[in-house]
């Protein structure tokens, strides 16, 4: 960035890396920070009842029925993936790009990427009608179905996400086993484990370095299908609303920008719980961030344009019928929300150099990140409640949808459950990569490399 | 079973050493027999006549051994279902087709109904529906029945993770319960609104449950997994119709051999390209490429005036 | 020494089998006498039917319930040829057998060859069908008078065309005479039904003949061959006549092989590109993330050696 401050000295240089190392390391959780996890285990502690009762009675306890046989759980899916893209997004191809202000946000969004890729996986498994069988996958998998190909891509993805956090957590790991003080002995254990024999030296970095350079390179291509593959579970049916050539990159569009968002909301709350932070994540960065989001959410709408003003140019008989109900029917209130809080009032906002301050720029991630919710739910829903035949001869409550309260309780526990991993990778990892920032404010690696683990 | 008793006590008298019993204890727990309690020498000498279909069925004693049963004591889909692996392959050079004369159906439902029953389904599931259709406002409703089209292009089978849901080489598409996973990808896939699926543990006899599952007869039905019409194979085996196209009274449902070129709806038997090209037959939503197995000959010349029973009920 | 003990034992049940059938037999007459008006009452049919020379007779017995027929089941019938009486060894008729009436209301009596061997000389038969002492039902008795009929049935094929000739006799005053004027039908056997070939209404010539041609383009059998059926259906006097042949053909039925690989295959059938695409994808991107974790353990092997 502009005004980084380079450093004109190695005294001045070792001065700044003890203060980086001063501010960004882990921290134990103040009240706000232990009520936050409490309510995140309640959540899951409920969600898991309810699980544990879907298990026992089937999946009668969700609103599913044969006409909408995928619901939220399904859309929640769809909406870890989406989000899990942001790890791609903001380590790959802001590296790739060589983007001199990335460094603070790297290992946020690689955090959120893997949460969220965890329970993409966790959650599709609780939709399964026999989780039982799930090794069924694996001794009779057939490379026809998508399904086979989303699980070799989700568990590709997760792998690939998961040793891009490693590579660079590697330093920082170690610097926790030399540096914290006062910790308990099972916490300098995991440390000493995790850091897997770091010691510092100047041929680990270049190791590190040649293979973030070769999983930056490697994610783009998994995470961009990772996300089409998602989308082809809908548009290789043909279904009115899912039969669509546009799904996959309409998918990928909504991904970074949902992504996108999930990271400023997480800076955000860095921001805002870490004294010191707004040092590293600063105003300049909220703004490239949602200079970012209003591309990436103008992306979106183009291909949101492609999406619904074509079939509905057309409204060829079966589409028309979908689209009527969210255009104007009983899913319009919530289409409209979507576009115009999810989309165009963030794109408004974000146009304005003020609405790219930290507080509005926050209200607008937040925004975005339900309206993609909400989103992926009008994307599955609708779609199944407009078959080619009619619906008649079935029950009445298989003519509608509702999710009932263990089924929201189960997905709100997916989504706790995403956060308590965020919540406790912050609690236990400096979520911000010290030696990255050192670098990229001009500390000479040398320096970085004799430095950095010193004892204090 | 008095009565039988007695019987046997007088024919002792008659011809004592001279009957054929067969023997019924021996055969597994849920099986039922049909017919045929007591049989009689008809001849003069030591030959004894049984009055049988002549298709033999090998079944499984409890004691574990094999014996062999004509199949016409045994209830269909009690006997002649073949184990999930074997139940892959189809009945040899056999390629099934219907033929759904429109014209003909007046929504009795009976179709339905025996299907229900053979498949112990219940109320909530349907496998067998029959829509009421408006081609456009102007053009008069007509019922359509619709079983599983059983396409020989079957998108569900394609989406499929497992390998639970397979086309057969006689053209019908079937589900093994045991391997299915509850993904439902393809109740998503099939545009045809066919699959079911068991949201909760389905309620059944205690002597279904003792059978072993096989995917020819569906039973005993599964948990968390999907189902849908199987065309009873089970009844195919044995050489006769479907349920539903034998208990159709005005003879809607034609069934047969693509490869001999025949159908039959239980009353006349005809052939099968003959009647698509007399009577402009044609199949749901061509333009899928899905290629059903169900052909439909349209609502002309009907033999019934439309009537829908609900909206008179309510006038 | 076990098994005499065995035999004792099995002696020793017998009584008491017997004793238990008498009471059975006792309990049934009582429950007869005490319901006799409350049985139902039911209705049997009978008809006669001559299969390649295998004579049978089909009783049905249904019930009338709501204007609709019902068939009755588990209901014992006996069968009785010329007259109600025991079964006469040396002439062979009299009493020829039970049975038990199906799900369908169903039960088919088919006689051997012995019997046909020991009817030769006689040509009209006289079947009766009773039924009695049964709990639910009033006594039924029922007869039919058959009088023998007879189809011969004859191929030729020439230029590709295969003409299949039948000829009805009947026999009068114990001869065959040829059945002029008479409707038959040809049919060819398929898996749920006959299916009818030749013109509408077939009619016996003067001889007693009909002709039909097999349609050139119908599949046959899988062996090369075309089942036909010839049939002669006179409920009353004749009743159903159907004599069968087996008839060489050259058309077979189409059969389609499910081998190929498509996408709707089975897993280990899937499309080859498909499956090269696929596999080289895992194996590239897999290996390069095996290459990384070499690397991480490259990591902790420098981390071991000294600075």
């Amino acid at each position: 960035m502009e005004d980084l401050i380079t450093p004109k000295s190695e005294k001045e240089a070792i001065e700044m890396l003890n203060r980086y190392n001063e501010d960004l390391l882990p921290r134990k959780f103040g009240i706000a920070g232990k009520l936050w996890v409490t309510v995140l285990c309640i959540v899951i502690a409920i969600g898991l009842y309810n699980y544990i009762q879907q298990l026992r009675f089937g999946l009668k306890v969700t609103g599913l029925n044969d006409t909408v046989s995928w619901g939220i759980y399904i859309s929640n899916f769809v909406f870890f993936v989406a989000v899990s893209l942001v790890g791609s997004l903001i380590t790959a191809v802001l590296n790739l790009l060589n983007v001199n202000w990335r460094a603070p946000l790297t290992r946020i969004s690689e955090v959120i990427a893997v949460s969220a890729i965890m329970f993409a996986g966790l959650i599709i498994i609780v939709d399964m009608g026999r989780p039982d069988r799930i090794l069924n996958m694996f001794l009779h998998g057939r490379i026809q179905s998508p399904i086979v190909w989303d699980v070799i891509v989700v568990m590709t993805y997760m792998t690939i996400s998961l040793l891009l956090l490693y590579f660079s957590l590697l330093p920082n790991i170690a610097f926790c086993r030399d540096r914290l003080p006062n910790i308990p002995k099972w916490q300098r254990k995991m440390y000493s484990v995790l850091s897997f024999g770091w010691e510092n030296k100047p041929e680990q970095y270049e190791i590190i370095k040649r293979a973030v350079k070769i999983l930056s390179v490697l994610i783009i291509p998994v995470a961009l299908s990772i996300h089409t593959v998602t989308s082809w579970l809908f548009a290789t049916t043909y279904r009115p609303g899912w039969d669509s050539t546009n799904f996959g990159a309409y998918f990928v569009a909504g991904a970074f920008m949902v992504g996108a968002a999930a990271v400023i909301a997480g800076m955000s709350i860095l921001r805002k719980f870490y004294v010191h932070y707004d040092e590293y994540l600063t105003d300049k960065h909220f703004d490239r961030m949602g200079r970012l989001l209003v591309l990436l959410s103008f992306i979106y709408l183009y291909f949101t344009v492609n999406e619904y003003f074509i079939p509905g140019y057309k409204m060829k008989g079966d589409e028309a019928e979908h689209l009527r109900e969210l255009f104007t029917g009983h899913y319009a209130p919530m289409f409209w929300s979507v576009q115009i809080f999810g989309m165009f009032i963030p794109i408004i906002v974000l146009l304005f150099k003020k609405g790219r301050k930290p507080l509005p720029i926050f209200i607008m991630a937040v925004f975005v990140i339900i309206g993609a919710w909400f989103k992926r739910y009008l994307i599955v829903i609708p779609t199944m409640l407009h078959p080619f035949l009619p619906l008649q001869q079935i029950p009445e409550a298989s003519k509608h949808y509702a999710p009932t309260l263990a089924e929201w309780s189960i997905t709100g526990a997916s989504l706790a459950g995403a956060l308590l991993v965020i919540t406790l990778f912050v609690r236990y990892f400096p979520v911000i990569s010290i030696w990255e920032i050192a670098e990229e404010r001009g500390i000479h690696s040398d320096t970085i490399y004799e430095h950095l683990n010193e004892k204090v | 079973m008095s009565q039988k008793s007695d019987d046997k006590e007088k024919l002792e008298g008659d011809h004592s050493g001279r009957r054929d019993f067969l023997k019924f204890g021996f055969l597994a727990a849920g099986l039922t027999v049909v017919g045929g309690g007591l049989q009689k020498v008809f001849s003069d000498n030591k030959d004894s006549a049984k009055v049988e279909s002549g298709n033999k069925v090998k079944v499984l004693t409890t004691d574990g051994k094999l014996v062999e049963v004509d199949s016409s004591h045994l209830k269909a889909h009690e006997c002649c279902g073949a184990s999930p692996t074997d139940s892959r392959e189809g009945i040899p050079g056999k390629k099934y087709v219907m033929v759904i004369d429109l014209s003909r159906c007046k929504n009795a439902l009976k179709c339905q109904k025996a299907c229900q029953k053979h498949h112990l389904l219940p109320e909530q599931d349907k496998w067998l529906k029959v829509f009421k259709m408006q081609d456009s406002p102007e053009a008069s409703p007509y019922w359509m029945p619709k079983p599983c089209l059983h396409c020989d292009k079957p998108p569900c089978v394609k989406v499929c993770p497992v390998d639970a849901t397979f086309k057969r080489s006689d053209g019908l598409v079937l589900i093994d319960n045991e391997r299915c996973i509850g993904c439902r990808f393809c109740m998503a896939a099939c545009p045809y609104s066919t699959r079911t699926f068991n949201w909760e543990e389905p309620q059944q006899p205690a002597n279904i449950l003792e059978m072993s599952y096989s995917p020819e007869t569906s039973v005993p039905r599964k948990k968390g997994t999907v189902e849908k019409c199987d065309f009873c194979p089970d009844m195919l085996k044995q050489g006769n119709l479907p349920h539903c196209v034998s208990a159709c009274p005005n003879g809607v449902y034609y069934f047969g051999d693509a490869n001999e070129d025949t159908v039959c709806n239980g009353d006349e038997t005809v052939r099968f390209k003959q009647l698509l090209r007399d009577k402009a037959g044609y199949r749901y939503m061509e333009g899928l490429g899905t290629e059903p197995s169900v052909y439909y000959l349209p609502a002309a010349n009907r033999l019934f005036p439309f009537e829908d029973a609900e909206e008179v009920k309510e006038k | 020494m076990k098994k005499l003990f065995k035999y004792l034992y099995i002696k020793r049940l017998i009584p008491v089998f017997i004793i238990y059938l008498v009471s059975l037999f006792s309990i049934n007459i009582y429950a007869q006498n005490d319901s006799t008006s409350s049985k139902l009452q039911a209705s049997m049919n009978l008809s006669y039917k001559i299969t390649n020379g295998i004579k049978s007779v089909k009783v049905e017995v249904t019930r009338k319930v709501d204007g609709k027929f019902i068939p009755v089941e588990n209901l014992i019938v006996n069968l009785y040829l010329t007259e109600i009486k025991k079964y006469d060894p040396i002439v062979g008729d009299g009493w020829m057998g039970n049975l038990v009436t199906n799900e369908d209301g169903l039960a088919t009596f088919k006689f051997t060859d012995n019997f046909n061997k020991l009817m030769s000389k006689v040509h009209v038969f006289n079947f009766i069908a009773t039924t009695n002492e049964d709990l639910r039902y009033e006594d039924m008795q029922e007869e039919i008078t058959v009088n023998e009929a007879l189809i011969n049935f004859t191929f030729n094929t020439e230029d590709a065309v295969t003409t299949v000739v039948a000829k009805l006799t009947k026999f009068q005053d114990g001869a065959e005479v040829a059945s002029p004027e008479t409707e038959m039908k040809m049919l060819i056997k398929r898996t749920f039904g006959m299916l009818p070939f030749g013109e509408d209404g077939l009619t016996t010539d003067e001889n007693g003949e009909v002709s039909a041609e097999i349609p050139a383009d119908l599949p046959g059998n899988a062996n090369k061959t075309i089942t036909v059926v010839a049939r002669y259906d006179d409920e009353e006097n004749n009743g159903i006549i159907e004599i069968s042949k087996d008839i060489p053909w050259k058309i077979l039925p189409k059969v389609n092989p499910l081998t190929r690989r498509t996408l709707w295959s089975r897993g280990n059938n899937a499309p080859i590109p498909l499956v090269i695409v696929t596999v080289s994808l895992i194996i590239l991107i897999w290996g390069t993330i095996c290459y990384l974790v070499y690397l991480l353990f490259k990591i902790k092997r420098l981390g071991k050696t000294k600075k």
